[in-house]
């Protein structure tokens, strides 16, 4: 990626003496901690960046509070010395990501600390790209494992009644990283749609169920499948298109002459809350709460759906 | 690096403005009143240079003591120079004036040099002339937009490099330091509020990817700018330097506010220190990381980031130069606005205009004005309510 200190999602100081020196054993960190002590358990299993802020609290807590804190591949451990400091990082976590960390009084909690940790050192390390590799990967990935197609139900009835073909997600954590992944693939995937010697490397399209087609930022340039129909398909475009909006409106106009819906996917459904682009089909990763802000078309994904998908104007994945 | 003083200077582009702002007040007023006035207009701006130094300036002033002193005439001085004299009706003491100009500057007709005006009845003509004046500075180099170089972009394996390069690179020729000012009308100076201080990476990418352009891939120059930022907030936060960074303003990528050098640079500053930082985000980031946004808005009030600033409190997160159209009217809440004026503004048609209008927060002390390199920008800003710039006109000249 972009050095050495990448790999980890935190590049303080004391991360690099873990990385690079003896890694610090958190076994003899918890029998350091005195009564009336804390552990704090993040398990971070969501975009990078957040796990970076969650990080920097919990160092602040061990710098204010005295302590240390322990880096696993997919979670972070505070073991403070006082718990005040550790309570009020983990109150800050569950203000910021909605999720607040475990906390364990000490020496009280030992136990189940211990059991978390010896479970999170066996869990694997997300990889780290670089670009070039990032690249090479997308454009060598055969598209057999690099295209997907999930079955869409309606939220009224649950009926199938759509059917997304789209790229796999590369780094889901990192979403700079992924909407590069994305770009690359979807120009994959639009090409082998289109050229008979490819197009059985391609997942099998189910007939009658209304395609959804994820495209690349310059939109998917052929005509859809049935033009001029009002059910036809949805061109599922990267949000990043709505950054020139004289460009997009231009790009809008070409897809619906061309049989298209648009579609219109979104990193996180906050950007309801902020975009009003009119009658478009909007895509977003599932949320626990349905969003404060539901447009009137909606396409909820993540396996299982939540229950709040069960609503007229929700596509959704298969419920749990 | 070292500590970040405002820039100084003291703009005297302040009276100018002041006066272009009355005498069209006064034009507006006159056509309301029905009250006449005869208008003298010295375009000192056409002069050669030769004919504009301080002694000449002196000896304009002289021949118009004759016009102003009895009638109490009041003259107005327009940003570029020129010179407005009024005087009621019949107005014999303007045509000797008049005259006496025109022997004092023989080298331009005087129809040319010194137009007079009939108020209420030409009141639209001095509107415009006072318009005019106001974007005379434009002759100052305005932005271009950005040309084809015809250069390649980089590979990544290039761009790999250069954030391997610039992980360890010393950045202190690259940054550039630009004081953001509060001028309201009425104003004698303008107040320093903030110095923004950001990586230059036109200077950066030409030292380190030489003969590849970055502009023509927004995403391999997002990166870019990504490491430059990193590199830069590392270098910050330094104990000694994050205690001296004072009032100041990052503009940053929205993937840089979210790393470790960041957070840590953010932590080190404690409370006071967020109290007095202010954050800009580009408004196209939100797009490509709608999550990391909505973290972001979470955390700046969390941490109190611009609490301290000028007694007003939230002005620690803004947005800078948002597409007109993309956000809601008003724009997000609890978010400060950065735009960017252009002359085309000016002339904008009335679509465009009623739609920038629209998306301004309510607040106006929540936008800043990028880009105040003529005085038209700051009467276009006051004219909005807008009263804190970032420009060269504010820069002391």
């Amino acid at each position: 990626m972009h050095g050495d200190h990448d790999a980890s999602p935190d590049a303080s100081p004391r991360a690099h003496s873990m990385i690079s020196g003896t890694k610090p054993d958190w076994r003899a960190g918890l029998a350091a901690v005195p009564a009336g002590g804390i552990a704090v358990f993040h398990q971070a299993t969501g975009p990078l960046a957040a796990r970076r802020v969650t990080r920097a609290l919990l160092d602040e807590a061990a710098t204010q509070g005295g302590g240390q804190v322990f880096t696993f591949p997919q979670a972070d451990l505070l073991l403070g010395a006082t718990a005040g400091a550790g309570q009020r990082a983990a109150q800050a976590m569950e203000r910021l990501t909605g999720v607040a960390p475990e906390s364990f009084p000490l020496p009280e909690g030992r136990a189940d600390i211990t059991a978390r940790c010896e479970t999170a050192d066996r869990s694997p390390r997300a990889p780290a790209w670089s670009l070039a590799a990032l690249q090479a990967h997308c454009a060598a990935w055969p598209l057999r494992e690099a295209a997907r197609l999930t079955i869409l139900h309606t939220g009224e009835t649950g009926a199938p009644a759509a059917q997304r073909l789209g790229p796999a997600p590369v780094c889901p954590d990192d979403p700079e990283l992924e909407g590069m992944a994305r770009e690359i693939l979807c120009r994959r995937l639009l090409a082998a749609l289109t050229n008979p010697a490819e197009r059985g490397e391609l997942p099998a399209l189910r007939p009658g169920l209304r395609l959804i087609l994820d495209v690349p930022h310059a939109g998917p340039q052929i005509s859809g499948v049935r033009a001029g129909t009002a059910n036809g398909p949805i061109a599922l475009l990267p949000l990043t298109v709505l950054g020139d909006q004289a460009a997009f409106a231009r790009m809008d106009q070409g897809l619906r002459a061309g049989g298209w819906a648009v579609g219109l996917l979104a990193g996180h459904a906050a950007a309801l809350e902020w975009l009003a682009v009119p009658d478009v089909t909007w895509a977003v990763p599932a949320t626990p709460a349905p969003p404060p802000v539901r447009p009137p078309n909606l396409i909820v994904l993540g396996h299982p759906a939540p229950a709040w998908c069960q609503a007229p104007g929700i596509l959704h994945e298969a419920m749990a | 690096m070292n500590v970040i003083t405002p820039p100084e200077g003291s703009p005297d582009v302040s009276t100018s403005l002041r006066d272009a702002t009355a005498l069209a007040a006064l034009a507006r007023d006159c056509v309301t009143s029905g009250v006449e006035r005869r208008v003298l207009h010295v375009r000192l701006s056409l002069l050669p240079a030769r004919l504009r130094e301080p002694r000449h300036q002196r000896l304009v002033r002289e021949a118009l003591a004759p016009l102003l002193r009895p009638t109490r005439a009041r003259l107005y001085e327009l940003p570029g120079g020129d010179l407005v004299a009024l005087s009621p009706p019949p107005g014999e003491h303007l045509d000797q004036t008049r005259l006496s100009l025109a022997r004092l500057l023989p080298d331009i007709p005087a129809n040319t040099l010194l137009p007079v005006l009939r108020l209420p009845a030409e009141a639209a003509r001095l509107l415009t002339l006072v318009e005019a004046a106001l974007g005379l500075d434009e002759a100052l180099p305005t932005a271009v937009p950005p040309t084809p170089s015809g250069l390649p972009p980089p590979s990544a394996a290039e761009l790999d490099a250069a954030q391997r390069a610039l992980a360890t690179a010393n950045l202190t020729a690259f940054l550039r330091r630009q004081g953001i000012w509060r001028l309201a009308p009425g104003d004698e100076q303008p107040t320093p509020l903030w110095t923004e201080l950001r990586p230059f990476l036109p200077d950066l990418a030409a030292a380190l990817l030489p003969g590849r352009d970055l502009s023509a891939v927004p995403a391999l120059a997002r990166r870019f700018r990504h490491a430059a930022e990193r590199r830069m907030l590392a270098e910050l936060g330094r104990p000694q330097e994050a205690r001296q960074l004072g009032n100041a303003c990052l503009p940053l990528s929205l993937a840089s506010v979210l790393e470790g050098e960041f957070l840590r640079l953010e932590g080190l500053l404690g409370p006071h220190g967020r109290g007095r930082l202010m954050v800009c985000i580009p408004a196209s980031d939100l797009l490509a990381d709608p999550g990391g946004f909505a973290l972001l808005r979470r955390l700046a009030p969390e941490r109190g980031w611009g609490e301290r600033g000028w007694g007003e409190g939230g002005w620690g997160l803004a947005l800078d130069e948002p597409e007109p159209g993309l956000l809601p009217a008003g724009g997000l809440p609890g978010l400060s606005l950065r735009l960017r004026f252009t002359p085309g503004m000016l002339a904008g048609d009335p679509e465009a205009r009623t739609r920038l209008d629209a998306a301004l927060p309510e607040d106006r002390g929540r936008v800043i004005l990028l880009g105040a390199e003529t005085p038209a920008a700051i009467a276009w800003g006051w004219h909005r309510g807008i009263t804190r710039f970032m420009g060269r006109v504010l820069e002391g000249r």
